[in-house]
């Protein structure tokens, strides 16, 4: 099931109902389905905050076989930039120190069991794979 | 869909989903509070890392000021969300 939005922050309601429509025809357990909304929104707006400023758009494609569900996230036109190999967060600093920065994205790691970045033809493309029931 | 409200007694109630598009709507709101707080997630369905940065700037300023933060009633996969991020450390959390 595969859907083209506005690469924009306004977009978000739009991604966030064409997921929840997904996950409710594929009988997507609350979990995984949270996992799912959470990763998509990472980098979906890391696509807007750090893609090219062109009014562009941004595929969200979701496939559901056995018991893998596989995301592709793709900035339609976009500058090569992984916006996965942010550094890693560090969640044990003192709470003076501590950044939001790359948090979103050390989320993404630890609710998905696969991250991927790839880049062609002015196309950044992001695929999750989570594994359902874990 | 995400709502903020501030009860007569201060506790600060939040409701639907706190995404990248809300979070500047709770920040607006979070940032008048100048004393000590308990926010109350009972109503909170979501959160992402933007919402999470809300509260870590919310703690920062509160702790500063010597004031603290008590958050309460959170569902299972927010406060996972909280704990995958270190900062179930960071807070008071009931």
């Amino acid at each position: 099931m595969k859907k083209k939005f506005r690469k924009h922050m306004v977009s978000l309601a739009d991604v966030f109902d064409f997921m929840k429509e997904f996950m409710v025809l594929n009988g997507i357990d609350d979990s995984s389905a949270y996992a799912i909304n959470l990763a998509v929104e990472e980098i979906f707006t890391n696509f807007v905050k750090y893609g090219t400023k062109s009014d562009s758009e941004i595929s969200v494609d979701l496939l559901k076989e056995a018991d893998k569900l596989t995301v592709q996230i793709v900035d339609l036109d976009a500058e090569e930039f992984d916006v996965t190999a942010f550094p890693k967060a560090d969640t044990d600093l003192p709470l003076k120190d501590r950044k939001i920065g790359g948090l979103g994205i050390h989320l993404v790691r630890q609710m998905m069991d696969e991250v991927k970045y790839e880049y062609k033809d002015q196309n950044s493309k992001i695929t999750l794979v989570k594994y359902l029931g874990r | 869909m995400f709502d903020i409200k501030i009860s007569e007694d201060g506790t600060v109630f939040l409701a639907g989903r706190l995404d990248a598009s809300q979070a500047e709507k709770a920040r607006s709101v979070l940032n008048s509070l100048g004393r000590s707080v308990t926010v109350d997630f009972s109503g909170l369905d979501y959160i992402s890392s933007a919402g999470l940065g809300v509260f870590l700037g919310l703690r920062q300023r509160l702790d500063e000021a010597g004031h603290r933060i008590k958050l309460i009633n959170m569902n299972k996969h927010v406060r996972d969300v909280f704990r995958y991020a270190g900062m179930d450390q960071l807070f008071e959390i009931e």
